[in-house]
């Protein structure tokens, strides 16, 4: 009788057999998290470097924006400036970028453009955009950065880490903290893509009456710019926790806080005095104002994840006593911008929205647009073009019909990798 | 939970096959129940047998008297899930004479975990990703002395990894972070875990060829 099973093909089985069970399970995880790392730095050593202008460098992470004349000067928080040439909204070029690290914000007045350096303020002559120079360094004036006992500046940087061990904030770096979005720099763009003007409503430089204000998250400080190349620091005042963004309107200073608005006359620009503070549940509020009302976004992030989520109209026809004429519920707002009877709203993740304001209590009834694949933290409504920034670019609307906004251009932020 | 794309396709592969050979070549089934044994090792690093039950059914055409296409399901039993591999299929009948007794085997396809639902919040996410499914074997038939049935009986390597990935949302808007290693952060997210997981495995099955 033949055999079933010949040798070989038996041998061909067990061969088989041994190579493949012979392996053992693999189960592998990788943790991919966001955290900061701390970062000690010498002033003396940020204050030797040469600040001058480098080629044009992609956008990553497109912080505050300031509009001068045809070029726009976009912040690259912690980095420096990039300079775009906008003269054509619908084809602006990135011309070239200033590095100084530490920059959060910028200012320009009169050709001479203001931006932070850690502790210092820099200013730089950018009356020609060909040839930028750095022409004063007012040192030590935002001096909340310095370690209290060895003189070093500490900041934090943003890092992704990817450990086997799903520990936030690591065994292996034990000086790194939790991402904090409130702290970061990449994400937090309440405090690092703001603007500036008439439609800004996130800045955190601003100036009025030949004086730039600045503020960080306690105090205001005050300096006397009308030698636009020379800032005089004047002094700092304590104003409350949690400050976010200063609007500048008709000789008063708005300051958007965690808690409130807070409303102050500066008619005498060196001293602003304390007019009135309009209370609410802890948010976040970037503010514009015009003759009669503010209008106030409170978003639900970052440090105050416990808000609510609404636009806010307070009557401040009398600004010592400002009151609530009603809050429209909103998605996710963010930075907002004014221009006429037209209300522009950034609301994050979810959109771009715009209203007609000019009957503030049925602003819901009057939505003329929600762009929902426009991403937006902040906008400014500019001379040629309403410029709204968020986390994939800047892009420029013509808003000549706030009920048909038509898209001119969109400078894309290089991103690290498409998910 | 088994990717959509990929069960469109072998669906596709499956009527395509049907489609193109079914009228003139006999209809093919193989179904067998077994055991899947295999090495694992605990969290305290120590090693042990893993068995779990394992069920597979494969459906084709003769594209020859040798050479079959098809199909094939399966029900995989490990220690804390239980997947649903989806497969193409091919067996091929060793000698020369029609009857042959000794058979290869090949399904190539993908599983995951079933009953492990996907989770979103506004807080977090978690998901199951299927993967792939590689189960070489070989066999032999012993046909019955009437008819065309016959008992079969298989010994194979079945490979099989899956993935569970873990979000940590953020409150902000944050861009796509990248570590030093490549791994990814998705906007939006504060974390994201992946686990792998990947399981080799000595299959034996019994069952019945039609």
């Amino acid at each position: 009788m033949k055999p079933l099973i010949r040798k070989n093909q038996f041998l061909l089985i067990i061969v088989c057999a041994l190579f493949f069970g012979a392996c053992q399970d693999e189960v592998t995880s990788t943790y991919t998290y966001r955290t900061m790392y701390p970062v000690y730095l010498e002033m003396s050593d940020i204050r030797a470097r040469v600040y001058s202008t480098v080629e044009a460098q992609p956008l990553e992470s497109p912080g505050k924006i300031y509009i001068y004349g045809d070029y726009l000067l976009v912040n690259e928080p912690t980095k420096g400036i990039h300079i775009l040439d906008n003269s054509n909204p619908k084809n602006p070029v990135n011309l070239s970028f200033i590095p100084i690290p530490g920059s959060m914000d910028l200012a320009v007045n009169n050709g001479f453009l203001y931006a932070d350096n850690y502790v210092d303020l820099l200013v730089f002559n950018i009356q020609n955009p060909n040839n930028i120079q750095l022409v004063e360094r007012v040192e030590d004036v935002f001096a909340q950065l310095y370690g209290h006992d060895t003189g070093q500046i500490i900041t934090f940087k943003d890092t992704v880490i990817t450990s086997e061990d799903p520990y936030y904030g690591g065994w292996g770096c034990p000086n790194c903290m939790a991402f904090n979005d409130a702290l970061s720099f990449s994400s937090n763009y309440s405090a690092a893509s703001q603007s500036y003007g008439t439609g800004g409503s996130m800045a955190r430089f601003t100036l009025m009456n030949g004086h730039l204000y600045t503020i960080d998250n306690l105090s205001l400080r005050v300096f006397d710019v009308r030698k636009a190349q020379e800032p005089n620091y004047l002094k700092e005042m304590e104003v409350g926790w949690g400050i976010e963004t200063i609007f500048p309107f008709q000789g008063k200073l708005f300051l958007g806080s965690n808690r409130g608005m807070y409303i102050y006359d500066a008619s005498t620009p060196s001293t602003p005095e304390l007019l009135s503070v309009f209370e609410h549940i802890l948010s976040c509020d970037p503010v514009v104002v015009n003759e009669k009302f503010a209008f106030v976004t409170l978003r639900n992030g970052n440090v105050c994840w416990n808000g609510a989520n609404e636009l806010q109209v307070i009557n401040i026809e009398n600004p010592s006593t400002p009151y609530l004429m009603k809050s429209y519920e909103m998605l996710n707002p963010h930075g907002l911008g004014l221009a006429g009877d037209y209300l522009y709203v950034t609301e994050g993740e979810h959109g771009l929205k715009s209203f007609n304001v000019s009957d503030v209590l049925k602003i819901d009834e009057n939505q003329l647009e929600f762009l929902t694949n426009q991403k937006s933290v902040d906008l400014i409504p500019g001379p040629k073009s309403l410029i709204v920034i968020g986390p994939d670019g800047i892009c420029q609307y013509d808003y000549s019909q706030p009920d048909a906004l038509e898209k001119l251009s969109c400078i894309q932020v290089e991103q690290p990798i498409a998910f | 939970m088994i990717s959509g794309r990929i069960l469109i396709l072998l669906l596709g592969v499956f009527i395509l096959t049907f489609e193109t050979f079914g009228q003139d070549h006999p209809y093919f089934m193989q179904t067998e129940a077994g055991i899947l044994l295999g090495d694992s090792e605990y969290e305290s690093n120590e090693i042990f047998d893993r068995k779990g039950f394992t069920f597979h059914t494969f459906h084709g055409v003769h594209l020859t008297s040798k050479h079959v296409l098809g199909f094939s399901l399966g029900v995989d039993r490990y220690k804390n899930f239980t997947v649903v591999p989806i497969a193409v299929g091919w067996r091929g009948f060793l000698g020369k004479k029609e009857n042959s007794k000794l058979f290869l085997a090949m399904d190539l396809g993908a599983g995951g975990p079933v009953s492990q639902e996907a989770f979103e919040s506004e807080w977090q996410e978690y998901r199951y990703n299927a993967g792939l499914m590689f189960n070489p074997s070989v066999g032999f038939r012993f046909p019955s002395k009437k008819g065309k049935t016959a008992l079969s009986i298989t010994l194979g390597y079945k490979r099989q990894d899956f993935s569970f990935i873990y979000g940590e949302k953020s409150r902000a808007i944050t861009q796509t972070g990248v570590s030093s290693s490549g791994s990814v952060v998705p906007r939006g997210y504060n974390s994201y875990s992946k686990t792998k997981y990947l399981y080799h495995n000595l299959s034996l099955r019994m069952g019945i060829m039609l």
